[in-house]
């Protein structure tokens, strides 16, 4: 037994083999244990070099001669290798080996012993965590924060790609060992201090702030430092900086957005929201300046918009050029409604003819994105403007689009707001001048607002009825009108109109409401105080009044010759009775009963007399009677009597066709028999030329629907055509001896007895006028329903 | 005697008067009825204005016959011969209201210029 064999079990358990190359005869030795690690029994596997040879992984192979042979030549102290083997169920196993060449007294080699660990847990364990470290690895580089191990002073260890990429720098050697604090100002400093302690401490700390980078560009970061800790203990530091100066920007200009809106709410000018915007855009990135520029209406010239930073010759250079396809960025983006991108203007041809003006404001580069309307019309262009060459990369696209579209979304809402104004300026310019006042009121009467051109002239202070009903704020007969008329117009959605009389002070005064639904729930009275309208009318109304007596007094002229001739026949019977009687006294015997008749007749005829002066009388009467129920068949027939001479004179004869029952209407008697005797003269004058066998005039009255209707027609020469319509009107008359008023004071009493009265031409020749009033008695209409409603006439 | 007048209270009174002057009288309301009763009268007081025929066209007719009746016109108007001056000039005619004298006065004149109008017919 070798000495090598004396601890066989031990070695086993201890996980080593032991294995002798003798380098004189080629003879190997291989430990048993060795063999069992591979799974071989002692006698499967030859103590040949070739056989062991075999089991060692082919890709290892050459690595292990290699290092055998600088061994063995003495090019190394040791052989030692970590490399696979090849386990007997297809495994691979790894193995450490190490080993030594013993040399005779002339440094000959003389055999090589060596050990084999099996190491192939280790060996696994090492392969997961530098793969588990290349995922980490790739996720640090792939996240687009910005992620820094520090040591714990807070000096920069290790920095990702994307940190690297910040910092333009290639590698981390600018930045190994830098204070991470270093690169903050001020008070900020002091935050990543106090950051950098509590994250040592085992806590974490957070700060945000501006950092520069070493290439001038400022950025905003949220710096969250924690405590990279092993076995309980704070090792290194790690800081992820997240780069928020996008997310900044876009609420500083969602902010800048909402501030132009409110400037031009506020009524402020375009220029101020869009120097604001050019501000915020400005404040948000390093060396650039902004400008506005407005296409005018025309769409040829140039105005200035907004360039609160630009130097003021310029700006003045600028406003007002012509845009054109060479005209710098602006310009020539406007004209080519595209965005232009100069990144030198130094050498573009597009600013030939600026280069100069440029130059003395010092600006070389100059990028220019048109500003569409929503019928994408050019209407603008935001430029960006670097003192230096520079070309703009994707964010800055991105931004100079994002500014010219809150510039466009600006001028839209000036525009807008421009229009409204306008039309607002407009509505209370008619409001104004209209002398109408307006209540706003809810559905159910509660007023919510009003317009009055003059406050003073509601006669009531706004507290008054603001809020309040119409029922607890108008006299109830109003209220109740109003409430109904609200009531129609929200349901109908048509303008309802009513008119009402309020009381203010001694002053009884007029309005005229319009009501009409709007918004929807509401309603919007419009009123006007007619008062003055009113009292006008009234006034018409006495004038009517007048002239209907100095109507009756001219025709009472006409009918003098017919008034003398109505009172001589009562006073040729009184004188013939009176003076027979006196003569029959005086024969014998007296005849009694004869004087008796003839006295009777003299009192009758008296009468009769006295009854004509009556009329006379009530004719030339001035003053307005009261309305009073006037039969219209005693009317006509009074009428036919008063006018019986005129008409035996003109050879006309009167047929009566007049409804049997008792037709009333509400009305002045005498106003009414004015208008039947004007209607009975006009159709006599009407008759004038017509032969004296045709000279009929029909006076006839029937009732129907509620109305009583009285006509006058006659067989004479008609209405012309062209007259039609207009033989009401005053002096429209072919009647020579009249005022040529009848027809018209006829009408206007009519309508003053709530009738209507109109004239038309018969079909066989003459015109007939028909007179309509209310039926003031229902009894008469009920009882022509019952009796079938038929247009009988007696 | 006869009385043509439409209105009843005048003819009543007149043919009362008359009759108390000691004629007899007949009352006719139209010249169509006192035509239709062809009657024989010495005189008639006519009313100017009647239905139908006027008072003028009544008298024109009568006096146009082989015997004329006497007439006497009467009238409410002022002028009763304002409607017809020429025709009616040798006619007698009277304005109501009238005395009895004047009736009687005018039926004398009537019955007297008549013949002169035969003549002269």
């Amino acid at each position: 037994m070798h000495s090598e064999d004396r601890h066989p079990r031990a070695a086993a358990a201890s996980g080593v083999g032991v294995w002798k190359w003798d380098l004189a005869t080629g003879a190997l030795y291989v430990d048993p244990i060795l063999k069992e690690m591979l799974g071989y029994q002692d006698c499967e596997i030859g103590n040949h070099l070739d056989d062991w040879g075999r089991l060692v992984h082919p890709d290892d192979a050459a690595a292990v001669l290699e290092l055998m042979r600088a061994h063995i030549a003495g090019e190394s102290p040791l052989y030692e290798i970590e490399r696979r083997m090849l386990h007997r169920d297809g495994s691979v196993r790894w193995f450490l080996a190490r080993g030594s060449v013993r040399k005779d007294a002339q440094g000959r080699p003389l055999s090589i012993t060596g050990t084999e660990s099996d190491i192939t847990d280790r060996k696994l364990g090492e392969e997961a965590l530098r793969k588990a470290e290349e995922i980490h690895k790739r996720i640090v580089d792939s996240t687009s924060d910005c992620v820094k191990i520090l040591d714990l002073e807070g000096r920069i260890l290790h920095v990702n790609r994307e940190g690297l990429n910040f910092f333009e720098v290639p590698d981390i050697s600018a930045l190994k060992n830098r204070p991470l604090a270093e690169f903050y100002e001020g008070a900020l400093r002091v935050s990543a201090q106090e950051a950098i302690a509590a994250a040592r401490n085992g806590g974490s700390g957070r700060f945000q702030g501006p950092a520069r980078a070493t290439s001038g560009i400022t950025r905003w970061w949220d710096v969250v430092v924690t405590p990279i800790t092993a076995d309980g203990a704070v090792v290194q530091l790690l800081a992820v900086s997240r780069d928020i100066t996008d997310r900044r920007r876009d609420e500083a200009l969602r902010a800048a957005q909402l501030k132009m809106f409110e400037i031009i709410a506020a009524d402020g000018s375009l220029s101020d929201a869009l120097d604001h915007l050019v501000r915020v855009v400005e404040l948000y990135t390093d060396g650039m300046l902004c400008s506005v520029l407005m296409l005018d209406e025309d769409g040829i010239h140039m105005r200035h918009g907004a360039a609160p930073s630009l130097p003021e010759d310029y700006v003045r250079a600028i406003d007002g050029l012509e845009i054109s396809p060479h005209c710098g960025s602006c310009g020539t983006a406007m004209y080519l409604a595209d965005r232009v991108v100069v990144t030198d203007i130094h050498t573009d041809p597009l600013w030939d003819d600026y280069r100069e003006v440029a130059a003395r404001a010092g600006l070389r580069a100059c990028w220019s994105q048109p500003i569409f309307s929503p019928q994408r019309r050019v209407v603008g262009a935001f430029a960006m403007y670097y003192g230096e060459p520079r070309a703009p990369r994707d964010r800055e696209l991105r931004l100079i689009e994002s500014a010219a579209h809150m510039a466009r979304l600006a001028i839209e809402q000036y525009r807008s707001h421009q229009a409204l104004r306008r039309s607002e300026e407009r509505n209370r310019a008619i409001l104004r001048a209209i002398p109408d006042w307006m209540f706003l009121m809810t559905a159910d009467g509660v007023y919510l607002d009003y317009h009055a051109k003059d406050a003073a002239s509601l006669h009531v202070a706004p507290s008054s009825f603001l809020g309040k009903n119409v029922r607890d704020v108008l006299p109830a007969p109003v209220a109740e009108t109003l409430a109904r008329a609200v009531a129609r117009a929200t349901t109908a959605g048509e303008p309802e109109k009513i008119e009402y009389s309020l009381g203010s002070g001694d002053v009884q005064r007029f309005y005229e409401a319009c009501v009409v639904g709007c918004d929807g729930d509401k309603v919007l009275s419009v009123v006007r105080d007619v008062t003055d309208r009113k009292r006008a009318e009234l006034e018409a109304g006495a004038q009517r009044l007048e002239l209907a007596h100095l109507s009756r007094v001219a025709v009472l002229g006409e009918l003098t010759g017919t008034l003398a001739h109505e009172l001589s026949q009562p006073l040729t019977a009184v004188l013939g009775n009176a003076q027979a009687a006196r003569r029959l006294l005086d024969r014998l015997p007296i005849d009694e009963a004869e004087i008796k008749d003839a006295l009777d007749d003299v009192i009758k005829n008296n009468r009769r007399a006295g009854a004509v002066i009556d009329r006379l009388r009530a004719l030339l009467r001035k003053e307005d009677t009261p309305l009073q129920p006037v039969n219209l068949n005693d009317v006509a027939r009074e009428v036919v009597e008063l006018a019986h001479g005129e008409l035996l004179s003109r050879h006309v004869t009167v047929t009566s066709a007049l409804m049997p029952e008792t037709l009333v209407v509400r009305g002045d008697r005498i106003q009414l028999q004015q208008v039947v005797l004007n209607l009975v003269l006009n159709a006599c004058d009407a008759m004038t030329n017509t032969p004296v066998a045709q000279r009929q005039l029909v006076l006839a009255t029937s009732a129907e629907n509620g109305f009583v209707e009285l006509l006058v027609s006659d067989r004479g020469v008609g209405i012309p055509k062209e007259e039609l319509e207009h033989v009401f009107e005053p002096f429209v008359s072919t009647n020579k001896k009249g005022l040529g008023l009848g027809l018209t004071i006829s009408r206007s009493i009519v309508y003053a007895h709530e009738g209507s009265i109109r004239a038309e031409n018969n079909a066989d020749g003459g015109a007939t006028f028909r007179c309509f009033f209310p039926v003031a008695d229902a009894r008469v209409l009920r009882n022509r329903t019952g009796a079938g409603a038929t247009n009988r006439r007696d | 005697m006869a009385v043509v007048d439409d209105d009843e209270d005048v003819r009543r009174a007149l043919g009362r008067l008359l009759r108390s002057m000691g004629y007899s009288v007949q009352l006719f309301a139209s010249a169509e009825d006192f035509e239709a009763q062809l009657a024989a009268v010495d005189c008639a007081v006519v009313d100017v204005r009647l239905p139908g025929a006027s008072g003028l066209e009544l008298r024109d007719r009568l006096r146009s016959k082989a015997v004329p009746t006497p007439v006497v016109l009467i009238s409410g108007d002022p002028d009763p011969t304002a409607a017809d001056p020429v025709r009616a000039i040798d006619t007698p005619s009277i304005s109501k209201p009238f005395d009895d004298f004047i009736l009687m006065a005018a039926i004398a004149d009537a019955m007297s210029v008549e013949p002169r109008v035969s003549d002269r017919a």
